[in-house]
């Protein structure tokens, strides 16, 4: 069964990539194309249900099911395998759910594009390798699905291939990527050279054994780490990200905000085993984790492209999971995938509503006054940002509260001072949130007349799915997500000195939340007087958060270009054409040279022939008599 | 002695003689050329035979006791270089006006086979100057044109010099020794005294020169241009083969020392060097093979490096694939108007369009000559390296190799221009030569022989 | 017919072809190409026969074929299949159909001579490979540099002919020196065991001095590493690439680099363990500068035939590491490396020639946006982009993974035991996946985004033809990323063989 749920979007993609597209000359109609696109996902979700079930019904004993052997090497099998326990039942009900609803979505979103076929046979593949990324019991599997939904990512971020920038944005995701892959690599050879297997379950059954493997577990933890950083977006490899927007809305939504870029939290939580034993390890998690929540928080406040607000908001909320993840709470920090998931796609499909309705304006500066004309995209929108701010008792509120609890108390390197930056950043989330809320659905509107003119509310296919999500986010809150995996990754310890700070932290991390919505309020309630002064005031401040902290600029001058010059001058122009080269042809040079030599000697002058002879002759003699 | 050895030992010789004879009559009696033509094919043709015939049968013998005497080996040898005669006399038919071209080339090859059979110095000093003096007027004898005429002359000059150089050491080994057998000299190798030393070194250098080894290689490039294309290929081919076969004869079961030894390597590994190099732009092919020839008298010099027990299995396998690979070039050599411009590059540029097969006969043969495998160039290299190294002498094997490296551009450059350059624009190819062709394709053949089995053919020298 | 008789068959089928050729009368070029084609094609299908009867149970020669050839120096005509060859074997059946096919529209001069040629260089290739004897092998492999010679020589670009005579001095440099190591050897052998054998079996019964072993070994593995090649013998390659016609750029790629890596695999490092040993630092940093130097230059090239050809470099420093490492994870990612490489770099050679038909031009600057113009056509190619990228699912990524665990599993204890050099050059092995995905998404970037830009149009997208050719191609790419259990247990046996020769040492005196 869990092969099937794997392999079911795999059918979808090679029937669209093969039927829609060009390849076999578009055989078939949208019809088809959105039957089988849309049809496939919901069966994977409903057999994941199903497989829920099985799970429970075995007192959530695990269930293993080997596909086949990709290789035996001497005494080191390496198998396709697949894994289903809580963790992997909570990430692939959010998969196969929140991921069927956006193919819903997309059909209507997506109905005037003429690549419709090819874009649901991407959004299939993603799905079998996000699913082959959850379901795979040894890192191997995991590790392909892992590049694949990497792949799915390039192509859709590139989906408009007619404009280069979206294609730079996609190869810009897939090296990125791949920096933080290497990592991953080094980190999957170093477990395999110490415990000759792959096996997730295995590798962490080995880490919790008494005596503890010669292999460091930090060092293992930080290797893998790179590869979840890179996938998550986190500080230093967030760089791809924001620019990933260039793809479809229903892929950020997808790709960049439910699904793909949780991997690296699902990588260190289904790891957990290793990090248990890695305080090092956890402790960078944690700080890189509350360091990009805090830095992309204030990039966002700045932003003026409707999506990347939320991109940021994004990688904002992916440093929160990681912040969890570094203090041992790791079922929290599925919780917020979970929550996050259901609230941000909502904001997203929103977003892409608004993007539709205004006909592919995405600036919120020419947006405003648009709740009246487009009211289902405007409140599901609300709920989403009142969610995400943590405003109680909707879902981000509980998620949110219980990192910043965790980050405050867990005995596992939870500080104050953790505490505090995520609260910021949660006091900046709310404000930014509702500054987006603001611009684009309140207030005198922006829009030129004829843009105005063309506002329209989304088919039901769109608004439907929006209503869902924002009644997911309104109440996700309450599914105990970490109750459900406590079993499996149980709560850290919490000092017990600081129990009693709970209620005034729940206390403050509401107020929080209201105080953003007030500043947002205050800011932008009344026209854009007040935030223009404030632009005023601090234009450097502004610049600074505006360009993102120049880090693109920082790469671009310290590697990008250094890498293309020695590449370059160095070894195309120096060592490959002036010394390797040079070497060659002078040698040539000297062999002609030499023969044309030799050739002018045959004068044709029988003296010189003679003289010769003669010095042959004579030569040769003396040197016989050298010895007598 | 009694004449029935002096009548079956000498058959090959005495069969040339007769060959002679008749086509001398031929031409008083004025029958032309064509008639002598054929005497001069069938006599060489039977004369080989012969040899080889006798080889077989293991026959051996010494009518003039100290004199001449033959043994199965030394008749094998008679049979390879009178074959090597008859791919000469085939494509010479369409090239020259009397008969004379036949009878020269009958008495030079009546030395060439007394070299191999001679005991001492006069027998062999006989042979070669027999062999040697028709030469000259072969190249002389080509189309009448001035150029030949002069290096006619310088090649008689040089080979006089050689002649000198030869009978000066035999006589210095005469005074030392008291005896003229060739037995002397491979003892005088070994003797320590200035006297032999310097008639151990003229007598090397004398066949030096007749095998064109730098510096005494100077007349062949002009000799071998000037010549017409049949003399050509025979001095290639013939002559360096009985001058090499002669010195393995001479040096017998002598292992070389210090100094001779260097001197037996070093002046072949300079030609070998220099031949290959001054090889490389040269303009017309005969000119290139002239250079060609030089390295590879390197080469086979180089044999004598190694155990004496080898040396004649090296040099005659390596002749055998050297001379009919070059042979083969020359016979395939298309025809035209002027003997001159016949193998001038620039008039092979594109010759694959114009006469594929000429050129893929001549391709064939440059990567044989260039000791390409799986031509039999290869194994014959093979087999000299493999026994200067056998003999210890790795440093000179692997100079050698290195040396003979140099040697593939040329080579490949022909193939270049017949191939791979834009075709040149000459007014129609001569006349097709049926004959030469036959003669290209019998070498052809024997080369192919020597690809497929050759153990066989090594097992048998 | 015995499964011996068959490989014979194999083996010689080529020339039989060429001697079709000759019967075929001048100016009948639909009759050349569909000959041609045939008997590639019954040369696959016999090779594959083999390879299916081929037991991987079997550690030794299978099908073998003895008999002597030069008697006096115990030279014999000897070739069988073994876990070294089997898969390449394979490999080198498998795109012989596809050059002849793909140069059926391409080559249109002296057309009889071109497919004559290939013949060549199918045979000499072939027979490469299945030597058991090295003077046979020597034969083989020096043979091969004459078709080659002629393919780019003749229906090569502008500067073929400085292309073609470098390539040919290049590695007929290496050759020679080659050569004399192989008489030394033998020699060497004959006196100290008596034995007078080229057969490789009897060769790795010779006891050496390190210093001997080291030179001899310096001799085989310059010949080796031009072929492969390593940085920085490697500036020969761009050039005969460059110039090559499509069909020679696809042997050369696809079959003739692997010469290096498995002379070495073979040859090389078996016959001189200790020497091997010696020089295992130094060639294990020269493969990842390969590496990275070849990834590097493929970043900045604007000829799209010489990023292919840079990226040949790259991938098969891989191999070399491969081989180095002694693990047998990496000695088994070697060998599927060597496969892979051969269909990627293969297939994407084949989709270079196939737009220079269309447009006459190799600027990667001349092109963009191919996937509005030819949407199949760039299907296919981001198809092998991604497994030239080592995307899994792809053969790339069978081979690069394996060689990096591999790689990193035997450095691993040396870095404990206080080495640390192994780990270092593994680790920057691994920054070689970045740089890999960096120089093919810049390609595919300018190749198949933006504006739509190619010269000639409007274009024909792929024809049938063209599409059987990748086809075939992706798909074996595909079988080999996905199910590589079936051909590594061909070779697990000769890894384990190669490994064990490699690690025994064979100086004066050591156990035979």
């Amino acid at each position: 069964m869990l092969t099937a749920i794997v392999l079911l979007p795999l059918l979808g993609f090679v029937l669209n990539g093969v039927l829609a597209t060009r390849l076999g000359g578009n055989l078939v109609g949208k019809r088809f194309v959105t039957v089988v696109g849309c049809g496939l996902p919901l069966i994977a979700f409903a057999l994941v249900v199903a497989s829920l079930v099985e799970l429970r019904a075995g007192a959530y004993a695990p269930l293993v099911e080997v596909a086949y052997r990709w290789a035996q090497i001497g005494t080191s099998p390496f198998e396709v395998a697949f894994y289903f326990d809580r963790l992997t039942a909570v990430m692939a009900l959010v998969v196969t759910g929140v991921g069927s609803v956006i193919h819903v979505y997309s059909v209507g979103y997506m109905k005037d594009d003429e690549g419709f076929g090819r874009f649901f046979a991407y959004l299939n593949l993603f799905l079998f390798f996000m699913l082959l990324l959850v379901l795979g019991r040894s890192l191997l599997v995991l590790f392909v699905g892992w590049e694949g939904v990497g792949l799915c990512s390039y192509l859709l971020i590139g989906f408009w291939f007619g404009d280069l920038a979206n294609a730079r944005a996609g190869k810009k995701a897939f090296v990125t990527n791949r920096v933080g892959d290497a990592g991953f690599l080094l980190g999957m050879f170093l477990l395999h050279q110490a415990f000759g297997t792959l096996d997730m379950d295995r590798i962490n059954a080995a880490f919790g054994a008494a005596t503890l493997p010669a292999v460091s577990a930090s060092l293992v933890g930080l290797l893998l780490f790179a590869g979840a950083s890179a996938k998550s977006a986190q500080i230093p490899l967030h760089v791809w990200l924001p620019d990933a927007m260039a793809g479809p809305t229903p892929v950020s939504a997808l790709i960049h905000a439910a699904t793909m870029v949780t991997a690296g939290v699902y990588l260190v939580a289904r790891m957990s085993g290793i990090y248990l034993h890695a305080p090092e390890a956890s402790a960078v998690i944690a700080v890189i984790g509350v360091a990009t929540a805090f830095f992309a928080a204030t990039v966002a406040v700045v932003q003026t492209d409707i999506k990347k607000v939320l991109a940021y908001s994004t990688i904002s909320q992916l440093g929160l999971m990681f912040l969890a993840l570094g203090v041992g709470a790791y079922a929290v920090a599925i919780f917020h995938v979970v929550t996050h998931a259901f609230f941000k796609a909502c904001l997203f499909l929103g977003a892409g509503s608004v993007i539709h309705a205004l006909g592919g304006e995405q600036d919120v500066r020419r947006m405003g006054g648009l709740a009246r004309r487009i009211p289902v995209t405007f409140w599901t929108f609300t709920i989403a940002t009142a969610a995400i701010a943590g405003i109680p008792p909707l879902a981000g509120f509980f998620s949110k509260d219980e990192i910043l609890w965790f980050a405050f108390a867990s005995t596992r390197g939870g500080s104050p001072v953790l505490w505090a930056v995520a609260a910021v950043t949660a006091l900046l989330t709310a404000f930014y949130m509702f500054r987006l809320l603001w611009l684009t659905f309140l207030g005198a509107s922006r829009m030129t007349p004829e843009v105005e003119h063309h506002v329209h509310e989304s088919p039901l296919s769109m608004t439907g799915v929006l209503m869902l999500l924002a009644l997911l986010s309104a109440v996700g809150g309450f599914i105990a997500v970490p109750q459900f995996l406590e079993a499996q990754l149980p709560l850290p310890a919490l000092h017990e000195e600081l129990h009693r700070f709970e209620t005034p932290l729940l206390v403050v991390s509401v107020a929080i939340a209201l105080v953003g919505l007030a500043a947002a309020a205050f800011l932008y309630g009344s026209g854009p007087a007040r935030s223009d002064a404030l632009r005023q005031r601090f234009p450097g401040l502004h610049r600074w958060l505006a360009s993102k902290y120049f880090i693109d600029e920082l790469y671009e001058r310290a590697v990008g270009r250094p890498l293309v010059w020695v590449s370059d001058r160095v070894f195309l122009r120096f060592g490959d054409r002036a010394v390797l080269d040079g070497t060659l042809n002078g040698a040539a040079a000297i062999g002609r040279g030499s023969g044309w030599l030799l050739g002018r000697v045959q004068t044709g002058s029988l003296h010189v022939y003679v003289w010769l002879v003669l010095v042959g002759i004579v030569g040769s003699l003396l040197w016989s008599w050298r010895h007598v | 002695m009694n004449a029935n050895a002096v009548l079956t030992a000498m058959l090959p010789e005495h069969l040339l003689l007769l060959g002679i004879v008749v086509a001398i009559g031929v031409e008083i009696a004025g029958q032309g050329r064509k008639l002598s033509f054929a005497v001069a094919l069938a006599t060489v043709a039977a004369a080989s035979i012969a040899a080889a015939l006798l080889a077989l049968d293991g026959y051996a013998a010494a009518p003039f006791a100290g004199q001449f005497s033959v043994t199965p080996a030394t008749l094998l040898v008679k049979a390879m270089v009178l074959a090597f005669a008859l791919p000469v006399l085939l494509m010479s038919r369409d090239d020259f006006e009397g008969g004379e071209f036949a009878i020269l080339l009958m008495s030079s090859l009546y030395g060439a086979c007394l070299m191999q059979s001679a005991d001492s110095f006069p027998t062999l000093f006989l042979g070669l100057e027999l062999m040697s003096l028709p030469v000259y007027v072969l190249v002389l004898l080509a189309y009448q044109r001035p150029q030949s005429a002069e290096a006619a002359l310088k090649y008689l000059v040089l080979g006089g010099t050689a002649t000198a150089m030869f009978l000066m050491g035999a006589s210095l080994l005469y005074g030392t020794t008291g005896s003229l057998s060739l037995g002397v000299f491979a003892r005088a190798l070994a003797a320590p005294d200035s006297l032999s030393r310097a008639a151990v070194v003229l007598i090397v250098l004398a066949f030096f020169l007749k095998a064109a080894i730098v510096p005494f290689h100077a007349w062949a490039p002009d000799a071998y241009e000037a010549a017409s294309v049949p003399v050509t290929a025979y001095m290639a081919t013939v002559v360096k083969a009985a001058v090499l076969l002669a010195v393995v004869r001479l040096f017998g079961g002598a292992t070389l020392t210090s100094p001779l030894l260097e001197l037996v390597a070093a002046l072949p590994l300079l030609s070998i060097v220099w031949g290959n190099l001054a090889a490389m732009r040269q303009p017309s092919l005969r000119r290139m093979i002239a250079y060609s020839s030089i390295a590879h008298a390197g080469y086979l010099f180089y044999a004598l490096l190694g155990d004496p027990a080898g040396r004649l299995q090296a040099v005659a396998f390596y002749l055998l694939a050297y001379g009919l690979l070059n042979l083969l070039a020359f016979a395939a050599l298309p025809a035209a108007a002027d003997d001159r411009e016949r193998d001038r590059f620039d008039n092979l540029r594109g010759l694959f369009h114009r006469a594929p097969f000429a050129a893929l006969m001549l391709g064939v043969a440059m990567l044989s000559l260039a000791g390409i495998p799986p031509f039999p160039g290869f194994v014959a290299k093979f087999l000299i390296f493999r026994n200067v190294m056998a003999a210890g002498h790795t440093t000179y094997a692997v100079l050698g190799l290195i040396g003979s490296y140099l040697g593939i551009y040329f080579y490949l450059r022909v193939i270049q221009v017949m191939f791979m350059s834009p075709d040149a624009a000459v007014a129609g190819s001569g006349p097709s030569r049926p004959v030469a062709v036959g003669a290209s394709l019998a070498c052809l053949a024997a080369a192919l022989l020597l690809v497929v089995f050759p153990g066989w053919v090594i097992a048998r020298m | 017919m015995s499964d011996a008789g068959v490989l014979n068959l194999v083996l010689f089928l080529p020339l039989l072809g060429v001697a079709l050729l000759v019967a075929v009368p001048a100016g009948n070029g639909a009759l050349v190409r569909a000959l041609s084609l045939a008997v590639m094609v019954v040369q696959l299908a016999l090779t594959a026969w083999l390879y299916v009867r081929f037991d991987s149970r079997v550690a030794g020669l299978q099908f073998e074929t003895r008999l002597p050839w030069i008697a006096a120096w115990g030279v014999s005509y000897q070739i069988g299949l073994d876990g070294y060859n089997v898969l390449l074997v394979m490999l080198t059946a498998f795109l012989g159909p596809l050059v002849v096919a793909s140069a059926f529209t391409a080559i249109t001069k002296d057309v009889k001579l071109f497919y004559a040629m290939v013949f060549a260089v199918q045979f000499a290739m072939m027979g490469t490979f299945l030597a058991q004897d090295l003077f046979l092998f020597y034969v083989f492999w020096e043979a091969m540099m004459i078709p080659m010679f002629f393919l780019i020589g003749i229906w090569g670009g502008e500067r073929r002919i400085y292309a073609t005579i470098k390539f040919v001095l290049y590695t007929a440099f290496g050759s020679i020196l080659m050569l004399a190591a192989v008489i030394y050897l033998v020699w060497s052998l004959q006196k100290t065991t008596g034995i007078a054998s080229f057969a490789f079996a009897d060769l790795v019964k010779s006891r050496l001095p390190l210093d001997v072993q080291s030179l001899l070994l310096a001799a085989f593995a310059l010949s080796f590493a031009i072929k492969v090649p390593i940085v920085p013998l490697h500036t020969w390659l761009p050039d005969a690439h460059v110039e090559a016609p499509t069909a020679g750029s696809v042997i050369l790629a696809g079959v003739m680099l692997k010469m290096g890596t498995y002379g070495f695999m073979k040859l090389g490092f078996p016959l001189f363990p200790d020497a091997t040993h010696l020089y295992t630092p130094i060639l294990m940093t020269l493969a990842v500068v390969s590496i990275v130097y070849g990834a590097c230059l493929a970043l900045v090239q604007d000829d799209i035939k010489k990023i292919i050809a840079y990226s040949s470099i790259s991938h098969l420093g891989y191999v070399m590491l491969g081989l180095l490492s002694l693990e047998l994870i990496g000695i088994q990612g070697a060998v599927i490396q060597m496969v892979s490489h051969g269909l990627v770099a293969g297939g994407l050679f084949l989709m270079v020639g196939m737009i220079y038909e269309r447009c006459h031009t190799r600027e990667l600057r001349a092109y963009g946006g191919l996937a509005k113009l030819l949407p199949v056509y760039s299907v296919f190619f981001m198809v092998l982009t991604l497994a030239s990228v080592g995307l899994p699912t792809t053969s790339g990524f069978t081979g690069e993974f394996l060689v990096l665990l591999g790689a990193f599993r035997a450095a691993w204890p040396l870095h404990l035991a206080g080495d640390n050099l192994p780990l270092a050059l593994t680790a920057v092995a691994v920054t070689g996946v970045v740089l890999g995905a960096l120089y093919m998404l810049r390609f595919a970037l300018g190749f198949l985004y933006g504006a739509p830009a190619a010269p000639h149009q409007p274009l024909v997208d792929l024809g049938a033809r063209e599409k059987a050719i990748l086809g075939v191609i992706v798909a074996a790419v595909f079988a080999l990323g996905l199910f590589p259990d079936g051909p590594m247990q061909k070779t697990e046996l000769a890894a384990a063989s190669y490994r064990q020769l490699v690690s025994t040492s064979r100086l004066p005196g050591s156990p035979p």
